[in-house]
């Protein structure tokens, strides 16, 4: 299949681009009630510009793709480093101009706070320090601000602590640890309490968010990292598809409370489109409408649009998942989530409902989360807990028992065939025989999901037939019993 | 006041029938004589292939008065008369029903679209319209040979139906016929009934533009208090969006069936001899001094904003805030693209993001209006308020995404400006649309036509192209331009080619909607600005 299939899929969503967008000027108002992984946070501290990690003796080698070199690899080729340059192109003078925003997106504190090195004295007033800023994305946005670690985390003892302390007590994020490594990238990937990328900004221009760890891990455009993966597959690719799924649904119910929160207080608009399945609205009227063909399983009422079908599409087989690679547990019941999904499909939601039940949610999610981080998963998987997973997956999307796709939603079957193109390479991909029949369903699917690619930038799924992926998904499923 | 018996009229031949022991069967549809909410009896008089070669004509000069063909036409190329059969569902011929049958019944296996309530009081006749109970299906006549029938329009009401044909109370008539020769003949009393006496006796007062206006509007745009609103989930399960009622283009492509005042030989006879009374009771100005359709595209507009506004207002009692049917389709239902038309214009002083209200409801009342205020200076009073009562109701439905929480305000504003309108009527009631205000009004709509504001919106550049193109016909303009540029973007009319066979006969929406769709999504506001460039020329 040529390159990684999931590489494939970077393009079908126009959200390779990182940004993000704080409606409202800095209110971290978090209040942390129940425990909540080591990552969910982003730290406090002071940040430093990446020349404090820049020395040639430490991560500034000169030779990028090296170890010691980190910081020059990032800087030849990493797309973060491009975050804060893209501040100044035509798309983001459009968008400042269509918020009716005051300040150019490049002195935007709401852009800053996920173009640039998250640094509060950018928008507290201060001069902007453009060193810092042109920098983009670099070294403390993801591993946390180094005023309290920087000179400390190449002593020998720095090593004997654990992930729990190095973030607790330092700000240090440990991004070995594939939960606090994709809850940071969620914070602006997704969106966090004090970032979003909300409705009014995408309306204006933005790409919308669509975060799937394995797609952007996988992707071309990130093809050259400054680090090396030391967990082997089929491991790696499970640990991290289903923590990408768990801490994606996290953050999005986290956001989602922040929003209704914000929105009573008229600080945010409610409801918020952004919590809704784009292509439930966002299609040509037409003969069709895509997104509730009556051939699902489990259609929504007509006119209802599907709540976070992006980040929730596994909600209920992501129990099973999870019991599969950590055996003996299931995953908690996520006893919020279904009054929660409830709520947000009715016609206009309740923002203090809504606020309350996305707060369980967090808490329930957040106690999943934990026990990863405790209990360890997915470690030496055996070739029977890869089938059980597939097997769990395919019948995900396509159900035997009355010969249909579960939903028919872009995002849920887009989201499915992400899923079952990690399972693949998570089990050898095309050097693996066994797989060979996999590869003409999951390039199918793949291929009709796609947006159209002639006449400009369509950013939507025009002209996408659902019952065309019927086949390759009933083919995986049958191939996967 | 002699009591005449028509030979050969009607009464022979349902006396025939009875002598016969048969139920009148007209050509077209099997139906129960004298049974209200049909046809039955209207078609009796109502279906005369030539005009002048039958009773009425002969006895009354009814031919002078009305068409005398109405149920042919009705019953041939009306797509009124297809009404409820279009909800009849069949995977084959009627795929849009079927598919509403099952996504409207998902869960409840005894659904039945045909029997549904809410589609009846617009796809069937309802025989209780302004009930404001829950609604019975008993309460419906539902035969797919009569969808909206006769009655519907005109008025359920058996006793009206009875007396306007009373041939025991007539009149005498002094007019000059077609030979130049003064002649007398009698015609129903009723004729020259006033509104009241009509209305008391249950016929709709179709004369009035306003009442008329209101009556097709109460089923294309909707009417909370008839129980007639097509829902967000009611279109989402498949019902076409709602196109926008330009009164004037609606009752050409209905097509009518019956005669403008000028063009009915009685009407213009009544109207020489009393100016008034014509305007009494017939609703129309002498033609020298107002011009008919420039009235009547006047008053579409303001009824549709007013039915939308009714709607608004009863949504906003509901709910804590409206249903996404209140809002512009297309701010959310089109794919997306960059560079975005939307995103390039920019969104004067809106937030980005948050659907507005259908900018066709206002955007031609809005240059009606203003244009209103040059016909008199009592207009001009009421016109000028248009405005910031308009803007009211956007500010209030838009401060929040679906108007969230600001359902009062929203009421409120809404119903004043239904209020506003019965003021405006007036005013524009007492004034005359000349045919020299005929032609500002057009030039005007041409103009808000090319503004960046029609640019942008389909929807309303298809209602502003409709409302030129009704005044243009009116006032005899050549079209040959115009509809070689418009209609390379939009449909002309609203029964368009597409909409009908070769024998003029409505086609299911099924059959011609998704090309229609698809030329909505494909508008290019930059190419029909090259285009409304070329006509100004």
């Amino acid at each position: 299949m040529g390159h990684r299939t999931v590489a494939l899929y970077v393009g079908l969503v126009a959200s390779v681009t990182v940004a993000a967008y704080a409606a409202q000027p800095a209110a971290t108002t978090a209040t942390t009630i129940s425990p909540q992984p080591f990552g969910a946070q982003i730290p406090k501290g002071q940040y430093s510009t990446s020349l404090s990690c820049a020395a040639a003796s430490c991560h500034g080698g000169g030779q990028p793709g090296h170890v010691g070199s980190e910081f020059s690899t990032w800087g030849d080729s990493d797309p973060h480093r491009r975050a804060f340059r893209v501040l100044y192109n035509e798309d983001s003078i459009r968008i400042s101009k269509n918020l009716g925003r005051k300040m150019p997106a490049h002195e935007d504190a709401s852009c800053l706070k996920c173009h640039a090195l998250d640094e509060p004295k950018h928008y507290t007033g201060e001069l902007l320090d453009h060193r810092s800023l042109s920098d983009g994305v670099s070294c403390d946005s993801c591993h946390g601000p180094s005023g309290k670690w920087n000179s400390l985390h190449y002593q020998s003892w720095w090593k004997g602590l654990s992930d729990r302390e190095k973030y607790d007590q330092f700000g240090f994020v440990p991004t070995k640890d594939p939960v606090a490594r994709i809850l940071n990238c969620a914070q602006c990937h997704v969106g966090g309490r004090d970032r979003e990328v909300n409705h009014d900004l995408i309306a204006a221009g933005h790409p919308r968010l669509s975060f799937e760890y394995t797609r952007y891990h996988f992707s071309e455009a990130y093809a050259n990292k400054h680090w090396e993966e030391k967990v082997p597959n089929p491991d790696f690719e499970v640990r991290t598809w289903l923590v990408g799924q768990v801490a994606g649904l996290r953050a999005a119910t986290d956001l989602l409370a922040a929003r209704a929160e914000r929105s009573q207080k008229n600080e945010a608009p409610w409801p918020e489109f952004a919590e809704s399945s784009c292509y439930a609205c966002h299609q040509n009227l037409g003969a069709e409408l895509r997104s509730h063909t009556t051939n699902a399983l489990h259609p929504r009422k007509s006119g209802v649009l599907g709540w976070q079908l992006w980040y929730a599409s596994f909600a209920k087989s992501l129990p099973a998942v999870t019991g599969i690679v950590s055996p003996g547990s299931k995953g908690p019941a996520l006893a919020a989530l279904d009054p929660l999904r409830v709520e947000m499909e009715k016609p206009l939601p309740n923002a203090a409902t809504v606020a309350g039940l996305a707060k369980q949610a967090t808490a329930q999610l957040d106690a999943w989360l934990i026990a990863f981080q405790t209990n360890g998963y997915a470690a030496k998987l055996t070739p029977e807990q890869w089938k059980a997973l597939a097997s769990t997956i395919a019948a995900s999307a396509y159900d035997n028992a009355t010969g249909k796709l579960r939903d028919y939603d872009w995002d849920v079957l887009a989201q499915h065939g992400l899923a079952l193109t990690a399972l693949y390479h998570a089990g050898g991909g095309a050097g693996n025989p066994a797989l060979a029949a996999w590869t003409a369903p999951l390039t199918e699917i793949r291929t009709k999901l796609a947006f159209p690619k002639t006449g400009g930038r369509v950013d939507s799924p025009r002209d996408f037939q659902p019952d065309s992926v019927y086949p390759g998904f009933k083919k995986l499923y049958e191939l996967t019993r | 006041m002699a009591t005449r018996t028509i030979r050969g009229g009607f009464p022979l031949r349902l006396a025939l029938a009875a002598a016969l022991g048969l139920a009148f069967v007209s050509v077209s549809s099997a139906q129960v004589p004298g049974t209200i909410g049909r046809n039955t009896n209207c078609v009796n008089c109502h279906e005369q292939k030539d005009s002048k070669d039958n009773a009425f004509a002969r006895n009354y000069r009814s031919n002078d008065f009305v068409l005398l063909s109405e149920g042919l036409t009705w019953t041939n190329s009306d797509p009124h008369s297809k009404a409820y059969a279009v909800i009849v569902p069949d995977p084959k011929t009627n795929p849009v029903a079927a598919k509403m049958q099952e996504l409207l019944g998902r869960g409840d296996k005894d659904y039945d679209l045909t029997k549904d309530t809410r589609c009846l009081t617009c796809h069937a006749t309802d025989l209780k319209p302004t009930s404001k109970e829950p609604r019975k299906v008993e309460e419906f006549v539902r035969e797919t040979n009569l969808g909206v029938s006769c009655n519907a329009c005109h008025g359920v009401t058996a006793k009206w139906q009875t007396e306007h044909v009373d041939e025991s109370v007539t009149v005498k008539y002094k007019m000059t016929d077609d030979a130049g020769k003064e002649i007398e003949f009698s015609h129903y009393k009723w004729r020259t009934e006033m509104p009241a006496y009509k209305e008391a006796a249950g016929m709709k007062n179709l004369r009035d533009p306003h009442t008329k206006a209101d009556l097709c509007a109460s089923c294309h745009v909707g009417n909370p208090d008839e129980n007639k609103v097509v829902t967000h989930e009611i279109y989402a399960a498949g019902h076409p969006p709602l196109p926008p009622l330009e009164l004037v283009t609606f009752m050409n492509g209905e097509p009518r069936h019956w005669g403008y005042p000028y063009e009915l030989k009685f009407l213009q006879d009544f109207a020489k001899k009393n100016p008034d009374k014509a305007w009494e009771i017939f609703r129309f100005k002498p033609a020298e001094k107002d011009n008919y359709l420039a009235r009547h595209v006047a008053a579409g507009a303001i009824a549709s904003l007013k039915a939308e506004m009714n709607l608004l207002a009863a949504e906003a009692k509901n709910t804590e805030g409206l249903d996404y049917a209140r809002f512009d389709c297309y701010s959310c239902h089109h794919d997306l693209k960059y560079p975005s038309a939307r995103q390039v214009r920019g969104y004067e002083g809106r937030v980005p993001g948050r659907p507005p209200l259908k900018a066709w409801v206002a955007m031609l009342p809005s240059t009606v209006v203003a244009h209103a205020g040059t016909l008199a200076p009592a207009v001009k009073v009421e016109s000028d308020k248009f405005p910031a009562a308009w803007a009211n109701v956007s500010k209030a439905a838009t401060s929040s995404p679906f108007a969230y929480g600001k359902g009062a305000e929203v009421a409120a504003a809404a119903k004043a400006l239904v209020a506003w309108t019965a003021d405006f009527n007036k005013a524009v009631d007492a004034a005359n649309y000349s045919d020299a205000a005929a032609d500002t009004l057009l030039a005007d709509i041409g103009k808000a036509l090319a503004s960046p504001a029609a640019l942008g919106d389909t929807e309303a550049a298809m209602h502003l192209s409709w409302a030129y193109r009704s005044l243009a016909v009116a006032r005899k303009k050549d079209l040959t331009k115009w509809d070689g540029e418009i209609g390379k973007h939009l449909p002309l009319e609203i029964r368009s080619k597409a909409a009908i066979d070769a024998s003029k006969t409505p086609l299911p929406a099924g059959k011609f909607l998704p090309d229609r769709l698809k030329q909505f999504a494909n508008f290019d506001p930059k190419a029909f600005a090259a285009s409304m460039a070329k006509l100004q020329e």
